[in-house]
Order: structure tokens, then sequence, then C-alpha cells
């Protein structure tokens, strides 16, 4: 079979307003500018190679900051330093307010523990099921955060988790499972993973952070992460 | 034309590497997909996040090009799955556009994009991706197939269904045009 005659190339039975269109779109590309905001969100991610099998910087943090977390927002999405005196990137405004505070179960594993990770379908071209994940505790009250942020990002949730992490653990959390709610198939359901372990982490629950990070291994095996988060935990 | 390039096993490249030869076409492949231009940015971010992720995984029986768009696609469709952007289109009205446009005009290239995201937004998402793909794009129709994941007669009878779309639009517009 062969290929017909692209719009943009013309041809006797395309019409020229057609011919112009698709030729403008062709070359309808970002400005510059545009690119170079956006490489500046990805960060150091851009300079990794492949597969993210050395991070920069990844040496210089802690052990508990070795999970590293990458997630950008309406900006940035590597943050690879956790500490508190990491820099949130210049060009990260927070403009979108805080949702109500969602709070985890204080003591007990919570249901997102043994919830199985959610699938990365879009990445793995899949479709995964989410098995028996059950509600987090606190589901039933939580307000329904897309009609509050209808526009709201994968991206842009969890860079409000990673935000989080440094000053209110517990919000991270609550923010990684209300991702988990609104994308049970978004492709940075790792990057939620990785998030909601360094939150159980700072929360002092080692415990289901090590279980998570065991389910995490378990469901992605062959993850750039889970190398990192090997060494991370105890 | 699209810089195709072909990773190969083993390949020594980076995210970096990937980005200075692709960015700019999954910009603007989720510009022709209908994400509104605020949303592209992050959609893109989303795309590289997932090269980065994949990329050691990569093996090469695609072509980089294939692979990423595929990624796009992902990402598009997971984005339009929300119900409150799902039928997030084109912001013109086709005919109002390609009935007064014989030529552009200062902001040539935005007009011409608003323009064509009016036409492309008569389709459906399953057509439309074709037709971007293969007509925007430069993919070969196996490449579509392959991007797409559905048999190729499937992606010729899609493609062909939306230029036809196309051409529908086109002329009821030079009509609409024609009795003003």
């Amino acid at each position: 079979m062969s290929e017909p005659v692209r719009f943009r190339d013309g041809g006797a039975d395309v019409p020229p307003e057609l011919a112009r269109l698709f030729a403008a779109g062709t070359k309808d590309l970002p400005s510059d500018g545009d690119l170079r905001r956006l490489a500046a969100r990805l960060g150091p991610v851009l300079e990794s190679p492949a597969g993210g099998s050395a991070w920069p910087g990844w040496a210089t943090v802690g052990k508990l900051a070795a999970l590293g977390v990458l997630v950008a927002g309406s900006a940035v999405f590597f943050a690879l330093n956790f500490g508190p005196h990491t820099p949130r990137p210049p060009d990260v405004p927070d403009s979108v307010p805080a949702p109500p505070e969602v709070s985890p179960a204080p003591s007990v594993v919570p249901p997102v523990m043994s919830a199985p990770v959610a699938g990365d379908a879009a990445a793995n071209g899949s479709a995964v099921p989410l098995g028996s994940s059950a509600p987090s505790a606190s589901s039933s009250s939580r307000p329904n955060a897309a009609s509050t942020r209808p526009a709201e990002t994968e991206a842009q949730l969890l860079e409000r988790a990673r935000t989080a992490l440094s000053a209110d653990p517990a919000r991270a959390l609550a923010l990684t499972e209300q991702h988990r709610a609104h994308f049970p198939a978004g492709v940075l359901a790792q990057e939620r993973e990785v998030i909601a372990i360094e939150a159980l982490k700072r929360l002092g629950r080692t415990d289901d952070a090590a279980q998570r990070a065991a389910a995490f291994a378990r469901r992605y095996p062959n993850s750039a992460y889970r190398k990192k988060l090997n060494t991370s935990l105890p | 034309m699209f810089p195709l390039t072909l990773l190969k096993p083993g390949a020594a490249s980076t995210v970096r590497e990937v980005f200075d030869e692709h960015a700019g076409y999954v910009w603007r492949t989720f510009r022709h997909l209908g994400i509104s231009e605020a949303d592209v940015p992050d959609l893109c971010q989303e795309v590289f996040v997932v090269v980065h992720r994949k990329l050691g995984e990569f093996e090469g029986r695609s072509s980089l090009k294939t692979w990423l768009y595929g990624i796009c696609l992902r990402v598009a469709s997971d984005h339009r799955r929300r119900a409150h952007v799902r039928n997030e289109r084109a912001h013109a009205e086709p005919g109002e556009h390609l009935a007064a446009s014989g030529s552009f005009g200062p902001d040539a290239r935005v007009e011409a994009r608003a323009e064509l995201q009016a036409l492309l937004a008569e389709l459906d998402d399953d057509k439309r991706t074709v037709l971007v793909l293969y007509e925007l794009e430069g993919l070969t129709m196996k490449e579509v197939a392959e991007v797409v994941g559905c048999p190729l007669q499937t992606a010729y009878s899609r493609l062909h269904a939306a230029r036809a779309r196309m051409l529908e639009v086109l002329t009821a517009a030079r009509e609409q045009g024609s009795e003003r």
C-alpha cells in the first residue's frame, strides 16, 4: 500500500490552504526560550546517562537523602537533595494554594503500604491492574482535589508532594495518595512511590518505608530507582 | 523532517542528548494532539522523566523517534482521561479561520497554529493521532501503526478518514466564506 502524498507537499487533490497550514505546522516548533525553560525545569536529569544510573550529586547526599526524587511540577522536576536546605528552583511558583490537610494514619501501615504500586502503564505500554489497592485511610473524607485543582497535572501534584517533604512529610505522603487516586495509571507512579517512601522514612516509619520499598522492587524490578532505594534503606 | 536517531543497545546516550534532538518535536506533538499550551511544558517534563527512567531499557528495536512518540501518546492519553480536560481542544471555529484566511498576517505563526488546531479538533483522538504523526511529524505509516499500536491497515483507514474529514471541513469553510 503506497503512502499518500502528505498535505504539506501539496498535490493535485490537496487544497492550497491545507498544504499551507500543514506546512506551517511542521515548522511550528517551540521557541528557544521555551526549550531553555523546559531544560531548566528538568535540571540535572538531563545530564544523567541513560537509565539514570548516575545521578548528579548522588554521592554527596546523606543516606536518607540518597533516595533522591525526581518530580517536577509546573516547574522543576528533579530534586536529588531532600535536605531542608535544598534550594527550590527559582522558577517554581507555588501559586496553587495547598489543599486541605490530610492526616495519614499515625502508626499502622497505611493502606497505601499494602496496595500494589500503581502501574506506570503509560510508560510500559500495558494496562496494569491495581489489584486490591485499598483506599487510603483518609480517602473517605478527603476532598476531591481534582475539583479544587482542575488543571493540576501529575507533575504539579508530585512537585507539591516533593516540596512538602522537608517541612511536612505527612502532607507529602497524603499528596502521594492523592496522586495514586487521581492518576492510577499515571506515568509518574514510580516517582510517587519514591516520594512516599521518603516521606515514610521522615515520619519515622522505617518499617513501612521498607515494606513499600520492597513492593516497589517487586513491581519495578528493573527500575532505575531500585538500587538507590536499596542503598537508602536499612 | 524529524531528525531520526537510531539508538542501538548499549549506545552511550544521555537524556540531554535525547532532549536536545527531540524536545522541540515532543512539544509540537502535544500541541497538535490538542493539549492546551499551558499544559504542554508539564507534559513534556513527564515525557523526559519517563525517558530518564526508561532509556536504559530501550533496546533499539524501534527507532528512538517512535519510542518517544509512544511515550507522548500515552502521556497525552492519561492527560485527556481526566474528565475536565477530555474535551480540551482547539480554540477556534475552523470555518471562521479558514474562511477568513488568505495569507498569514503579522502574527502568522500563531494564527496558522490556531487554524491548524481548529482543523485538527474536528477529528476524534484516534484519527487525529494518526494524521498528526503522518502529516506533521513525518512518520511512515508503518511507524505510525507501531506507535499507535494498531494494524497497518487500521492506521491507513484512520488516515484516509482523517484526510477526508479535513477536506470536508475545508470545503464547508470555503462555502461559508463565499456566502459572506
